[in-house]
């Protein structure tokens, strides 16, 4: 390419990228600016982007003076219970469909896929009314349960790409120095697999955290709430205070942009490796 | 002992007790509900507990009114709407990250960020620039001159609907990009030399070379994302309750308020089984045949 033309082509990249950042970033930056605006800056008629009296009341609010704590508790467990589980799930089912020979194969994969054909809306009362049978309405474990569907899957497939990828020789030659199949799983597959195993907890802790359906029709009493379904609670009352609102979503962004900046590539890998195979 | 670990070298013995679990885990989550809401619709919708048989009842109910059938066309619309922003930007956004300018590593990497964003703060940042009183938007628009008073979007049925597709749009495109993108960097960069050799221009590339290679990967992702648009619940939800007056009711926002605001369980599971054997099924089919093809070794 001759050179004007290569300068053309970097401009309108950084034109288009331009207008990307500003619509992806601009409503995180609000919310960030709301939140450290006084009430009456924030809803004056000319607004400001920068704060011009800063302060962190909003802040102090929801820390100190609501329930976000119990709901980023719940949240915490919610998620890393069923990302134990997901990942169990999927390390062993990821493995059967790689590795192992055996009657039904075939229906296994196909069915473990087509858990991704029932939506959870589609299951909501169903599983409302077994949860009630079962007594675990409101309790956190019925949410546990169902959020594995969420990512087992996924989880299920990603692994298995990532069994297929490891040379069936390494097996071999383990079983040969006389380990057993369930440890040459636990220790010449696993510690090989780590960016896929990353990806699949991510991915199931990603999917529970954010959930807002199974939460709102399980769970009811305020202690067992989780974020999303706490912080929806707040903009329903009468009326809503943005700064409080802004200062909630940003303290919710903040550890996914805090977890994406440490492992985001790794993560983004890992699914695109999926993705290409499937 | 010996007796165990020699069974536990066996393919079938291992498989029980790897896969297994996954099995009894989804009969039970999955497969005993999905029966469940079988069940439930031929049940009295008034008792809660205890329940009579009422025959065909529900599902007569459900198809004589009007409601369901504006609401399926509602949601073949949303999906649609949603569908054909989410994948043409996608793929676009994929193709710019995957040409080459300096910073496209740190794009590249950031891209997904918005997606996993829980779907809650999504539609609060939203709500708060779209504020009819103190918004950012109608600010920006006031002082463009392009309006004279607020704009309140969700005061009308269209406009609200637009906007839900817009934000949703919004949080799905960076997913969409990122399988692209990944589908993209598997096409060896030959193809393309000789391309250029032949004197084809971006367009032409694009066209001819690109989206033929990249399209039958990504038919697995729009599929799936096809679904998952149908059956969606809370960005409808969160926006606009399926408000003003029903304009943005999807079948599964009539799910919800038939289930668990009126509490007619009966009917919520009859236009479940509904939107199962209309839509999920058919989909279910197309898909056993996509994915037999792949699981065969």
């Amino acid at each position: 390419m001759t050179r004007p033309r290569k300068a053309l082509r970097l401009v309108l990249i950084y034109a288009t990228l331009t207008v990307l950042v500003v619509i992806y970033g601009f409503p995180l930056f609000w919310a960030l600016s709301t939140s450290l605006k006084t009430l009456p800056e924030m809803m004056a008629s000319a607004p400001t982007l920068i704060p011009r009296n800063l302060t962190f009341a909003h802040y102090y609010d929801v820390i100190l003076r609501s329930n976000f704590f119990v709901f980023l508790k719940n949240s915490l467990y919610v998620g890393a219970a069923a990302t134990v589980i997901t990942l169990i799930l999927s390390i062993g089912a990821g493995y059967s469909m790689s590795r192992l020979r055996f009657r039904g194969k075939q229906a296994f994969g196909l069915g473990i896929m087509a858990v991704y054909l029932f939506p959870g809306i589609l299951l909501v009362v169903p599983l409302f009314k077994v949860m009630a049978s079962a007594g675990l309405y409101d309790n956190l474990w019925s949410v546990i349960l169902t959020h594995v569907m969420l990512a087992l899957p996924f989880g299920s497939w990603t692994l298995r790409s990532f069994f297929d990828t490891v040379p069936v020789s390494l097996e071999e030659a383990a079983r040969i120095d006389g380990a057993s199949r369930l440890r040459t799983l636990w220790q010449i597959y696993l510690p090989l697999m780590r960016p896929g195993l990353a990806t699949v907890a991510i991915f199931a802790f990603v999917a529970s955290w954010n959930d807002f359906l199974f939460p709102v029709i399980l769970l009811s009493s305020p202690a067992n709430q989780t974020i999303p379904v706490g912080i929806a609670g707040w903009t329903s009352a009468y009326s809503i205070n943005w700064g409080q609102v802004s200062a909630v979503s940003v303290l919710t962004v903040v550890p996914v942009v805090v977890l994406f900046a440490f492992v985001g590539r790794y993560f983004v890998a890992g699914m695109s490796a999926g993705a290409v195979k499937g | 002992m010996r007796r165990i670990s020699r069974w536990l070298e066996r393919d079938s013995f291992l498989a029980t007790i790897l896969a297994g679990p996954s099995v009894i885990w989804m009969a039970l989550i999955v497969a005993y509900p999905v029966l469940l809401v079988f069940w439930f619709s031929v049940q009295d919708q008034a008792t809660f507990t205890s329940t009579g048989f009422v025959g065909l009842k529900n599902y007569l109910f459900v198809l004589k009114r009007a409601d369901f059938w504006m609401s399926a066309v509602r949601t073949v619309a949303w999906t649609a709407m949603n569908i054909v922003l989410i994948v043409p930007i996608g793929v676009l956004v994929a193709l710019l990250l995957n040409s080459d300018f300096p910073g496209k590593r740190l794009f590249r990497a950031w891209m997904l960020l918005p997606w996993m964003f829980p779907i809650v703060v999504t539609v609060l940042l939203w709500q708060w620039i779209l504020n009819p009183v103190a918004g950012a938007l109608n600010y920006l628009l006031h002082a463009l001159n392009v309006i004279d008073s607020p704009l309140s979007f969700f005061q009308d049925g269209t406009s609200a609907m637009l906007v839900v597709v817009f934000v949703n749009a919004w949080r799905w495109t960076p997913f969409m990009a990122v399988v692209a993108l990944a589908v993209l960097q598997t096409i060896p960069p030959e193809y393309y030399e000789a391309a250029r050799i032949d004197g084809a221009n971006g367009y032409q590339v694009s066209r001819h070379i690109t989206l033929p290679l990249i399209w039958p990967a990504l038919g697995n992702t729009v599929f799936i994302l096809l679904i998952w648009l149908f059956n969606m619940f809370p960005p409808l939800w969160l926006m606009t309750k399926g408000g003003p007056v029903d304009s943005t009711t999807t079948l599964s926002l009539l799910i919800y308020k038939r289930g668990f605001e009126q509490f007619r369980m009966g009917e919520a599971s009859a236009i479940s089984v509904l939107l199962l054997v209309l839509f999920v099924v058919p989909m279910a089919l197309i898909y056993f045949k996509r994915m037999r093809s792949m699981t065969k070794e």
